[in-house]
């Protein structure tokens, strides 16, 4: 192989698909968009919630309204002079947003607590009035029922759960399971899209310079074997450019944006914190594992200075950000070679569809393995998975970022990634010379076979 | 020079090349003729090394093919094509760097052939953005911008318009004046017939016939009649030992055979029609390749 001719094809399809428009269009949409969803879910989640509507109270009972203005005075109004009718031309004069009838059964456990309302406010406003009213009925009933404190914070009471993990040196570190596995299971997914994404513009080049007839000059200059990996390792450099803008733009876009967040939840920690802790009863005592999810959500609330996160995200290893680049760049290597033999053995990218079912395939398997690794990333199974290399980069990137991979498990994966890389390139290189310089007619498996007995 | 000796290609069962063997000399136009699928394209791509032959070999300058006679070679392929998404520039010096030579010698080149082809202005635009015409021309610059010794180009003409046609002929007679080796292929026979000095005639995959186009005609004798003619031209279909090559209803290009004279058709013309024009010459060379394909078929049924 002559590496100077390797170098040309390289330069040209790099600087070729980074001159183009497309490339810097996505490659600056990408982490906007990715921070627009986040910071959108964010500011979604905190966001003031139906706090605005004016509710006015008819209470028969005569003892919940003081309970639930004290809950929350500025939606709650004492109506207990008014008539129920009065109080339904008050909600369609637009008064009060809504009347809220106690009955007296209520307390029996009989009747029903009615909101009379035009429907503004949605399913929050209902919620958090339910919740509400559920909470000074019950509390009215164990007073009238005479239950003893004792039994009364028995109630109260929340079940404490924290999980530490004990390193290799013997300290313990806190816990951030729940984390890492989404950390996890996203650079699987980066990497899933990444190697469809990229193994794609490899195929169509390769499709472009047989349909363009452009091959025939390339090969009489060239080796088939020299193009291939000259193209294969230009649109690598592509992917590293891309990703390491990704990166640099979005530690950027994160700095930049963290006082905002920051600034934005602490004038929500109030009601947050009234929000969970009112919840975290229920969550523990429906479902064990939601109580993770609580402690996560009042650390959230912890008050803090309000130019930096009021919660800490976990730091992200330096070996892990080495580890995503190198099973990203080993599964590309691996994926590309293939894309590029299916390439040259059609002449227009539809034809190409049924051949690339089989390459994709294992991505999508690797893909839904994943789901399985992330809850269990230490079984047999997802061990044997993530060493055979056509699943390698998604699953043991999972793996890696969730749990502690003993070191000969990776060296092995990276060794076995290597020599397959090298057989398959052998193997695509021998279909690639073959199949550029075929033109019409339909190529099959059949074909494919003996190609590779096929001298050139 | 190239010096091709007894090739031989297959590709599984089909026998694509037997045994062919010719040799282009420098200053001269060499003309691969034949029929399609006679196994021209399938040569070009040996000599141009970008297929392997399975026995026999290929010399270019009397080195045996591979990376290093491929910089030698300029090679138009019968499809052609370019990256169409990419500027005029930057596509031909990629061109020029794969044959070897440096971004600057490249950038000098490209701007004189652009020039000589009054396509400067078209060096920033994009391929895709061109007529078919002007494509044309930017693929002549791409095959012969590296001043090689050795220009191949397999069907030149088909799908030229006709002003690029004629600059294509200027360019490869330029090229022969230059003392290169010259070698195109082409199944239309009166191209060959105004341009090659020699030739070699592909049927089935072997070359039937090879050497100097004169010399070949001559040999031949001047056993060709052309009759020009106003009148019921049926009597020439009435003729026996001959061979009507081109007809129409005013001319007609006729080969005696064996038991046929030139006198005797002259006298049957007299009687028929008014002869505008009775001339004996040198068979064409379609006729030439009827006559040797013809004879080596017989050559094979008698063995």
């Amino acid at each position: 192989m002559n590496f100077n001719k390797v170098r040309i094809v390289l330069e040209r399809e790099f600087f070729f698909r980074v001159k183009t428009k497309m490339f810097w269009i996505s490659t600056l949409l990408v982490p906007f968009g990715f921070a627009l969803l986040i910071g959108g879910s964010i500011a979604i989640q905190l966001w003031p919630q139906g706090n605005e509507e004016v509710l006015a109270i008819i209470d028969e009972t005569g003892v919940l309204s003081e309970s639930l203005l004290a809950e929350d005075e500025a939606r709650y109004l004492n109506y207990q002079d008014k008539t129920i009718e009065e109080g339904k031309q008050d909600v369609q004069s637009g008064t009060i947003d809504g009347l809220l009838v106690l009955p007296n059964s209520i307390l029996e456990g009989e009747g029903d607590a009615e909101l009379i309302y035009k429907g503004s406010g949605g399913l929050s406003l209902l919620e958090s009035v339910r919740g509400d009213v559920r909470s000074v009925v019950r509390e009215q009933r164990l007073a009238q029922a005479e239950i003893t404190d004792e039994i009364r914070e028995l109630f109260d009471s929340r079940v404490g759960f924290t999980s530490t993990k004990l390193n290799e040196e013997g300290i313990t570190e806190e816990d951030n399971t729940v984390f890492y596995s989404a950390i996890g299971f996203i650079l699987g997914l980066i990497i899933f899209v990444a190697l469809t994404s990229y193994g794609t513009i490899i195929l169509k080049g390769v499709v472009e310079e047989k349909t363009n007839r452009i091959i025939e000059i390339i090969a009489s200059s060239i080796k088939p074997i020299e193009l291939l990996v000259g193209k294969i390792l230009g649109i690598s450099a592509v992917a590293i450019v891309q990703f390491g803008l990704w990166a640099v733009l979005f530690t950027g876009i994160s700095a930049a944006t963290t006082p905002i967040v920051a600034f934005v939840m602490a004038q929500q920690e109030g009601s947050a914190e009234q929000m969970t802790s009112r919840e975290d009863v229920v969550a523990s005592a429906t479902n064990g594992e939601e109580v993770e999810l609580s402690q996560a959500l009042e650390a959230a609330t912890n008050p803090s200075p309000t130019t930096e996160l009021p919660f800490q995200i976990p730091e992200i290893p330096v070996s892990l950000v080495l580890y995503f680049f190198l099973f990203f760049i080993l599964g590309y290597l691996l994926y590309s070679s293939l894309f590029a033999a299916i390439g040259s053995t059609t002449d227009a990218t539809s034809d190409s569809q049924q051949l690339m079912m089989p390459v994709f395939i294992p991505i999508f398997m690797a893909y839904m393995f994943n789901v399985q690794i992330m809850q269990n990333p230490s079984t047999t199974f997802a061990t044997v998975v993530s060493m055979i290399p056509l699943f390698t980069p998604i699953n043991m990137i999972t793996r890696v970022a969730i749990s502690e991979v003993p070191f000969w498990q990776i060296g092995v994966s990276v060794v076995l990634m290597i020599g397959s890389i090298y057989g398959v390139l052998l193997i695509s290189a021998r279909i690639y010379r073959i199949g550029i310089l075929q033109s019409g007619g339909k190529v099959g498996f059949k074909d494919l076979a003996k190609w590779l007995r096929q001298s050139n | 020079m190239i010096d091709v000796s007894h090739l031989w290609k297959s590709f599984g069962k089909k026998v694509a090349v037997q045994d062919a063997s010719f040799v282009a000399e420098p200053g001269r136009i060499f003309g691969l003729l034949g029929p399609n699928g006679a196994g021209k394209t399938t040569t070009i791509r040996m000599i141009n090394d970008i297929l392997t032959p399975d026995r026999g070999e290929v010399r270019i300058k009397n080195v045996i093919a591979g990376p290093q006679t491929q910089k030698w070679i300029g090679y138009m392929p019968e499809e052609r094509g370019l990256y169409q998404k990419m500027k005029v520039g930057e596509q031909l010096l990629y061109f020029a760097r794969l044959k070897g030579l440096s971004t600057s010698e490249g950038k000098k080149v490209i701007l004189q052939w652009l020039e000589r082809f009054e396509a400067s202005d078209w060096i920033k635009q994009e391929v895709g953005e061109l007529s078919k015409g002007m494509s044309q021309k930017i693929q002549f610059i791409a095959t012969i911008l590296h001043d090689p010794d050795i220009a191949i180009f397999d069907e030149p003409f088909s799908g030229l318009d006709p002003i690029n046609s004629e600059l294509l002929k200027t360019v490869i007679l330029e090229l022969k004046a230059q003392g290169k080796t010259i070698l195109f292929s082409t199944h239309r026979m009166e191209q060959v017939e105004q341009m090659c000095d020699d030739i070699a005639l592909f049927n089935e995959g072997q070359v039937v016939l090879t050497g100097n186009l004169s010399e070949i005609k001559s040999s031949f004798g001047e056993n060709t009649v052309l009759l020009e003619y106003e009148g019921d031209g049926a009597f020439i279909d009435a003729l026996e030992h001959v061979r009507i090559n081109n007809r129409s209803n005013r001319f007609a290009e006729i080969r005696i055979l064996e038991g046929q004279t030139a006198s005797a058709i002259l006298k049957k013309a007299v009687e028929h029609v008014d002869v505008k024009k009775f001339q004996q010459v040198e068979p064409s060379l379609t006729e030439i390749f009827i006559s040797t394909v013809n004879s080596t078929k017989g050559m094979g049924s008698a063995a």
